[in-house]
């Protein structure tokens, strides 16, 4: 488990809203590349060398969407060349460029995003919300080995009655369709003895309650209104405009003033908390070891 | 007692329109380039909200529960075990037959929640509410009456399926206009739709072998439940 996702599924859910949507939505470069960078360096210091597949991926990735871009859109008016009569330019291909690296970005995070969400924390979000919803993914959770195992069995027992040496594709499909069929009757039946179990037992009477672990700390609440700040600082340059970049009909000069500055930076130690946090817990894990 | 929980109930369902409208608007004054994405996963997500708010409110008895969690894990194994090939899946042909027998709401249900826990295995994402409400609106389609009343129609359920195919791809090509162009445009909307002319075709063609494959076994079991216990 990673440092970050040692924090409480409220504070991390956040960070990982803010900083997609917050990737998604700003056309300005720079957001795009700092997204960008910061979550490549989250995903190697967590994995390391295993990574380079996945970075080939997200390269292959902006190098499509930059072609696509190009053949599709004829905006902008520095010319490269002329392909079938149609304009193909400069602005389109930068436009394609930033829009893939969003893409990779957003990738990049929604990797690192399974990683850290686990089945736990989402069911304690969605209990908050709706408990049925709760009730039945927490239900799907445990059918899925339950099914597994008893689909084993199954085709152990078949295999026993029809001991045919020389099957063919026909007939393996047709075995494991039998044993679906009976998996799935076994399921069935066995569910409504379940409800009427749960039902018996009391199920839905009197207020619900949920089992966790989770507890708010000092340093959610930091990253909280950390997560808060860059939220205001966000919504205030979209206001005002510092976030806005148009590439067409000329690409605009990147902006280095001071308010465009505190936008970047801003962004930048928001979506650097995984990081942070997975230096802190190895610094601390080296000490404890150390001190032992 | 019972007039106090109706107010609150309308008092919750007007807020909820309330707080969307406002991220709309927001979302549409605010940002100038990149609005369809996020109005878009708004929208989507909403949606899905509500729906679930009626089926708990409406239908959200144990036995129901339970059957819809059933059914959820067969989609979610059926989608692992053909990870493997792409686009050739029995999810599709699962909801159809599920949400003919257990009704338009429990068949969003199905649709959807196969679509979130099976992304919880192959990657979450912000394509996630789209795939939840395209394979939800499936469900909610084939448990319509009128449908669902020809259940035992073989020609009827695979022409419903080859349609069930064809929506998921034309809904899908949405969220990837958007998200890699940025914005909606017709033009580049059928472009789209043109690269993924072969993907669409798959879909079909294993909507219809699930759904020939799949029908008997499992509309059989669910008859049978609903004519023993009476939960649909």
């Amino acid at each position: 488990m990673s440092g970050f996702a040692r924090l409480h599924p409220i504070s991390i859910f956040l960070f990982y809203i803010m900083v997609i949507i917050g990737t998604v939505i700003c056309t300005n470069p720079v957001i795009s590349i700092i997204s960008f960078m910061a979550a490549i360096i989250y995903r190697i210091v967590l994995k390391k060398a295993m990574v380079i597949k996945e970075i080939l991926l997200y390269l292959g990735i902006v190098v499509i969407t930059a072609l696509f871009n190009m053949i599709l859109s004829h905006n902008g008016q520095t010319v490269l060349f002329y392909l079938n009569d149609n304009r193909v330019t400069l602005e389109a291909a930068v436009y394609g460029f930033s829009s893939g690296i969003m893409i990779a970005s957003v990738m990049a995070w929604c990797r690192s995003l399974s990683q850290d969400f686990t089945e736990d924390k989402i069911l304690y979000l969605i209990g908050n919300i709706s408990s049925d919803i709760a009730l039945i993914l927490s239900m799907v959770m445990r059918f899925i080995p339950l099914y597994k195992r008893q689909s084993v069995k199954v085709s152990e027992a078949y295999g026993v009655i029809n001991d045919n040496e020389n099957e063919n594709i026909a007939d393996r499909l047709k075995n494991k369709l039998r044993v679906y069929d009976s998996v799935l009757g076994f399921a069935i039946e066995n569910s409504i003895d379940t409800a009427d179990s749960m039902k018996a037992r009391g199920y839905g009477c009197g207020k619900r309650t949920m089992f966790h672990r989770f507890s708010v700390n000092k340093t959610d609440i930091v990253y909280i209104v950390l997560i808060a700040v860059e939220l205001f600082i966000y919504i205030f340059s979209i206001k005002n405009s510092t976030a806005s970049y148009s590439f067409y009909p000329v690409i605009d000069k990147i902006n280095m003033e001071k308010n465009y500055l505190i936008f970047y930076v801003s962004f930048a130690v928001m979506s650097a908390i995984p990081l942070i946090e997975e230096i802190k817990w190895r610094i601390k894990w080296k000490y404890l070891t150390s001190a032992i | 007692m019972q007039y106090d929980r109706e107010i609150k109930l309308y008092i919750k369902r007007i807020l909820m329109v309330v707080i969307m409208i406002i991220i709309l608007f927001t979302g549409v004054t605010l940002l100038d380039d990149r609005k369809y994405i996020f109005c878009g996963i708004v929208i989507v997500l909403a949606g899905c909200v509500m729906m679930y708010h009626k089926y708990a409110r409406v239908y959200g008895t144990i036995r129901r529960n339970v059957i819809i969690a059933v059914l959820t894990t067969m989609g979610v194994v059926g989608r692992c075990i053909f990870a493997p090939i792409p686009g050739f899946k029995p999810v599709t042909a699962i909801i159809i037959i599920s949400a003919v027998y257990i009704g338009e709401e429990s068949g969003f249900m199905v649709g959807s929640l196969i679509a979130l826990v099976s992304d919880l295995v192959f990657g979450l994402g912000p394509w996630t509410p789209f795939q939840m409400v395209a394979w939800g609106l499936i469900g909610y389609a084939a448990g319509m009456k009128f449908i669902a009343d020809k259940k035992n129609n073989t020609f009827v359920m695979i022409m419903v399926s080859a349609a069930g195919g064809i929506f998921y791809s034309l809904f899908m090509d949405v969220w990837s206009v958007i998200s890699i162009t940025g914005v909606f445009e017709i033009k580049k909307y059928l472009y789209y739709i043109g690269t993924s002319l072969p993907y669409m075709g798959i879909y079909i063609l294993s909507n219809i072998i699930f759904m020939l494959l799949l029908k008997n076994s499992i509309g059989e079991k669910l008859e049978r439940i609903n004519k023993k216990h009476r939960i649909f």
